[in-house]
């Protein structure tokens, strides 16, 4: 996006027509980033927590030596394994490494494996393809058949939106598969709305629906797939009628989508993120996938599968989600040993040594993270809490101190993207308000307070005079300079346009693999995407009494996770949390639209005004994720710590709550 | 007429991000209590086999723009290059009659100011050479914005008043095949009738109190005049002339720059309520001068019956743009018909008071049963009040009470214009989109459990 500055303040934000994939405009949390930026509310100088719970401003001196003695003290009473480190998906650039650089050089850390977004699809998109890439955007629009999975596009990808429109103008087909009538699925002819939970055995069912018909691509598959036989006949293990009702979906639904998917091409699937954060992720998400392979819609132009773009990590060696597991052999210095989806209970369980010290950065796991109550105990468990933030998070107010965090305004850095492939620039062309600093130079205060210096701090963490050539050593081996983004965004180098279509699939056999060795061995689980109910959602299939509907968090339009919740600017449109129920389940309970109902489980309670929808699945009810405790909202109350099959994901979307009248 | 700039929305593309108002806010530093540009969302509770769709919708800088020509302050202008239609901070009194004449709910009440303002077209961006930033900002080309012609300024959508008065924007409707989508999921009827109650109202009695008050005033000033010249007894000068400035002060009480409401009279020549205010003025000093001084000539007692029951007449055209469901278009709390009925019982006359009693009562009996069957509230214990105090006012017109009499017809007067105020309604997008799914026979089948 461009910005205008006036006087030192962000006054417009407009969109760079040179980004193909968002020329119209930036989505409305951009544009909010002009109060965000300028936010009253915003963390100016260092705090320190006070004995009654409130905090005070203290200088960056008292900040950093308290923190530099506290870390010293825990290294060496403890080691350098008792300091906990986590950082989440804020603000994003290459400077983000430059944290888990510093603590190398303190002599390690603990960290966390797994991520609460998505590595389980990732997973599956690597065993499946081999790697996980995809078309670029606007190939969409060439698309005749499109097949929105779990996805709302229009509040979590607007841009995509564009090119879904372009398509239709075409005369494409569009179905969506999700519990809820969304923003999404008023363009769709077909909605779908499954149990949430059972997408793999629709999936299934479609597959086999193709092959009972011949409504696949044999030549296709002949040269580029590979297990189709065993596929084959795992689909036959069960009827089309089973799925159905095991999904909650009229068998001509299956049919209408088996026809469609087996007479049109080009078809893409565009698959979301909320539906591999159950247990049995991996294998709904290899099951989707191979819907692609078997009707050869993968490798050309309006074709595909669309989860996740990632041409643009191109830093890094690895672009697959091999990043987030633990390492096969530990390096001594930093323990990889909490998994993201269990946080609150893995931070407390760890020994030899124990967690004294936690550093936060980037995230909100008070919110964000499964079981809000574990996280809150785990943090309240340490003797040492720093966050770093740019506002008051639910996060924050657990910190001894707090340090103030920069705006992605305020430090030059370079960006990559999951959906397009542009690597950009993002200049720092505002300076720190208050006594704001880059985390860069937090860093290297606490190294001279702890005695690291020397050529191996300034290859980790540039010094202010030496960030651009520090990016441009990043850069280097790309055989870029920061000059060269200068000019606007750039493809990355080696990205496609159209993926795999030299028909090439970096896996194990080299095809596409409906059966993975690599699933059973790392993973455990079935070489097949054979079918499985997740584990609390099972318990609904069966009629449980006491808990019997499926609560939804997805994200909105209105914020990214638990960021932008807190502006007036966004407040506007989405003043509250509130839950979102079918119009027969709160009839049955006797609640009224609009009034408080209680939502809850036996984990935790969220009281929320409902509202009355009838475009939400009979069974199901929703609330956005990301409300902070303040607005009460915290929806990670009622779910659970475990991880996805497969990639150490969090399969936190499998919760049965009860909603009763407050 | 040739092109001018316009609005052009593409429902179809529009997926309600609300981008669009909030680079508007941006752009035009409002607070985010005001906002120029809003989204209106049709069916958001998602009945069934109908449409979801938003209206982004702000000023559409009409050709006949009703602000500009009822604007009694003449605080309207014309850009001459855009034709944005454009509020003059510097000259606006505040009173809010543009928000009740404009059909598509643009003008906004700047309550620290005490002005209205609205969306200004981004006139000094178009100005550069620009466009309007909540064009810029649309990140999926819904809203754009073109050189348009009348005949292709169409917008036939739910919510979208069909007014005729020149809209400058296009909105495009939902192509036929993309309508609804087929829901797999057996379907239920949400609540969406309790989306009324979201609806902020322009028009409270809360908040025009002091109109509602005004405008009994006036007809009884009127009534009371007239029964006079026609022969009855002459009314206090000093109480006549008290009611009438209260009035008057009421009346201005409710303008958000009272220093200005002189300012109320620079309109004659187009606006109601201009007029309103110079005819009640002309009514007042004419027919006080009547009294206080005894010799002057009678014509000019006529000429202010004239201007009394032209004032009237004025009111009512004021107040012709508002809505009160269940109402034709006579309805009892009407100031014509108070001025008459006040004239009457003056002067004794329970034949013409009777009569005009009936009519009133029919009128108003009628509403509330039209009411009572769309689903709106009667307020029944108020309704049998005011059916019962005129009725018993006959009463004792005829048994010779006059002031008895006088005191219930002005009770019953009193009670409908009070409910006046409650019923009535200035219609908004948001109103028209449930007035459209209202009457779509999807929005009320049933479903069985």
């Amino acid at each position: 996006m461009r910005v205008t500055v006036e006087d030192g303040r962000l006054t417009a934000i407009e969109p760079v027509e040179a980004n193909e994939a968002t020329p119209e405009g930036p989505c409305l949390k951009g544009l909010s980033y002009v109060e965000r930026q300028h936010s009253p509310d915003r963390i100016l100088h260092p705090l320190k927590r006070q004995p009654d719970g409130s905090f005070s401003r203290i200088s960056w001196d008292c900040a950093l030596d308290e923190v530099a003695t506290q870390l010293k003290k825990i290294r060496d009473d403890h080691g350098p394994q008792a300091i906990f480190h986590y950082a989440a998906s804020g603000t994003k650039g290459l400077l983000n490494s430059c944290s888990l650089a510093f603590w190398r050089l303190l002599g390690g850390c603990t960290t966390t494996y797994g991520d609460l977004c998505w590595p389980a699809g990732l997973e599956a998109t690597r065993l499946t393809l081999g790697e996980n890439k995809h078309n670029a955007p606007w190939d969409l629009a060439n698309a005749r058949l499109i097949i929105f999975w779990g996805k709302n596009a229009a509040e979590t990808n607007i841009h995509q939106m564009r090119f879904v429109d372009q398509a239709l103008d075409q005369g494409a087909r569009l179905i969506v598969i999700d519990p809820r009538r969304t923003q999404t699925s008023e363009r769709a002819e077909l909605l779908i709305q499954p149990r949430p939970g059972t997408d793999g055995f629709l999936a299934l069912a479609i597959a086999r629906l193709l092959i009972e018909k011949g409504n696949i691509d044999r030549g296709f598959i002949a040269g580029n797939v590979h297990g189709f036989d065993e596929f084959a006949a795992m689909v036959n293990e069960r009827t089309v009628a089973e799925a159905a009702r095991i999904c909650d979906v009229p068998i001509a639904a299956n049919e209408k989508l088996a026809a469609l998917l087996g007479s049109i091409k080009p078809a893409t699937i565009c698959a979301g993120f909320g539906m591999q954060r159950y247990t049995n992720s991996g294998q709904t998400m290899r099951a989707l996938i191979s819907l692609c392979g078997i009707t050869g819609n993968i490798g050309y132009p309006g074709a595909g599968w669309v989860y996740a773009n990632l041409q643009t990590q191109v830093f890094g060696g690895v672009r697959d989600p091999i990043a987030f597991y633990p390492p096969d052999k530990p390096d001594g210095q930093v323990r990889v040993s909490v998994s993201t989806a269990r946080l609150g209970r893995d931070m407390q369980a760890q020994t030899g040594p124990p967690l004294k010290f936690a550093w936060v950065e980037r995230g909100n796991p008070l919110a964000q993270n499964p079981e809000t109550h574990a996280v809150r105990k785990a943090f309240r468990a340490l003797s040492f809490r720093v966050v770093v933030e740019q506002f008051m998070t639910d996060t924050a107010r657990e910190a001894d101190i707090i340090l103030p965090a920069k705006s992605m305004f305020e430090q030059t850095d370079v960006i990559g993207a999951y959906w397009h492939h542009y690597l950009q620039l993002r200049p720092g062309i505002l300076d720190m308000p208050g006594e704001v600093r880059a985390e860069t130079e937090i860093f290297r205060a606490l190294a001279s307070r702890l005695d690291i210096g020397g050529p191996d701090l300034d290859i980790a963490i540039p010094g202010s005079g030496d960030l651009e050539t520090w990016l441009n050593r990043q850069l280097a081996p790309l055989d870029l300079t920061l000059d060269d983004l200068k000019d606007g965004p750039l493809p990355a180098p080696g990205s496609e346009n159209v993926v795999f279509a030299d028909r090439k699939f970096p896996t194990p056999s080299g095809r596409i693999e409906l059966v993975s060795s690599e699933a059973k061995e790392r993973w455990g689980i079935d070489p097949l995407p054979r079918a499985q109910l997740p584990g609390e959602t099972a318990a609904e299939v069966n009629h449980d009494p006491a808990t019997p509907l499926q609560m939804m968090t997805p994200n909105t339009k209105n914020r990214i996770h638990s960021q932008f919740g807190n502006l007036d600017i966004i407040k506007q449109f989405d003043p509250g949390p509130e839950v979102t129920i079918h119009p027969n389940d709160a009839a049955a309970r006797g609640i009224e639209h609009g009034e408080l109902a209680r939502v809850f489980n036996k984990r935790g309670e969220l009281q929320l005004p409902a509202r009355i929808d009838a475009g939400i699945r009979r069974g199901c009810v929703s609330v956005t994720n990301g409300w902070w405790g303040e607005q009460g909202g915290l929806v990670n109350k009622l779910s659970e710590g475990r991880e996805t099959d497969v990639a150490h994901g969090a399969a936190f979307h499998d919760n049965l709550v009860e909603v009763k009248k407050a | 007429m040739s092109a001018r700039p316009s609005f052009i929305l593409d429902v179809n593309k529009c997926t309600g991000c609300h981008a669009c108002a909030m680079a508007c806010q941006i752009a035009n530093d409002l607070p985010v209590t005001q906002p120029w540009r809003e989204v209106r969302t049709f069916n958001e509770l998602h009945v069934p086999d109908v449409e979801l769709m938003h209206l982004s919708l702000a000023c559409n800088h009409c050709a006949d723009a009703p602000c500009m020509e009822q604007c009694p302050a003449r605080a309207f202008r014309r850009d001459e290059k855009t034709g944005a239609v454009l509020i003059d901070a510097d000259s606006c009194i505040g009173c809010r009659y543009c928000a009740w004449v404009c059909p598509y709910g643009a003008p906004r009440f700047d309550e620290e100011r005490g002005v209205m303002t609205k969306c200004n077209f981004c006139v000094d961006k178009q100005h550069e050479g620009g466009e309007p930033a909540c064009v810029t900002s649309c990140p999926t080309d819904a809203l754009t914005w073109g050189e348009l012609t009348d005949e292709e300024h169409i917008q036939d959508v739910p919510g979208f008043a069909q007014a005729g008065i020149g809209p400058a924007i296009r909105i495009e409707p939902l192509r036929s095949k993309r309508l609804v989508p087929e829901m797999t999921h057996p379907p239920a009827m949400p609540p969406w009738r309790r989306l009324r109650g979201k609806i902020t109202p322009h028009i409270t009695l809360v908040h025009e109190w002091t109109l509602a008050l005004f405008t009994v005033m006036v007809p009884v000033l009127v009534g009371v005049f007239t029964a006079w010249r026609f022969g009855g007894a002459a009314p206090d000068w000093k109480i006549f002339l008290g009611i009438g400035v209260a009035g008057m002060a009421m009346s201005a009480s409710h303008l958000g720059r009272k220093d200005r409401s002189w300012r109320a009279a620079l309109h004659l020549d187009e606006s109601w309520l201009s007029r309103e205010i110079v005819l009640v003025g002309g009514f007042l000093g004419v027919s006080s001068g009547m009294l206080v001084f005894g010799g002057l000539p009678s014509w000019l007692g006529w000429v202010a019956v004239a201007l009394g029951f032209i004032t009237l007449a004025a009111i009512d055209q004021v107040y012709k743009v508002t809505l009160i469901r269940g109402a034709g278009p006579l309805h009892s709390a009407q100031v014509l018909g108070t001025g008459l009925l006040v004239g009457a019982v003056w002067n004794g006359l329970p034949l013409v008071a009777g009569a005009v009693v009936l009519v009133k009562l029919s009128l108003y009996l009628a509403r509330k049963n039209n009411r009572s069957r769309l689903g709106l509230k009667t307020h029944p214990a108020v309704g049998w009040l005011r059916v019962a105090a005129p009725s018993l006012g006959m009463v004792a017109l005829v048994g010779d009470l006059p002031w008895v009499a006088m005191v219930l017809i002005l009770i019953g007067e009193i009670i409908d214009r009070g409910e006046f105020y409650v019923e009535v309604e200035i219609p908004t997008p948001n109103s028209l989109q449930l007035d459209e799914l209202d009457a779509r026979p999807e929005a009320h089948a049933v479903f069985g459990g």
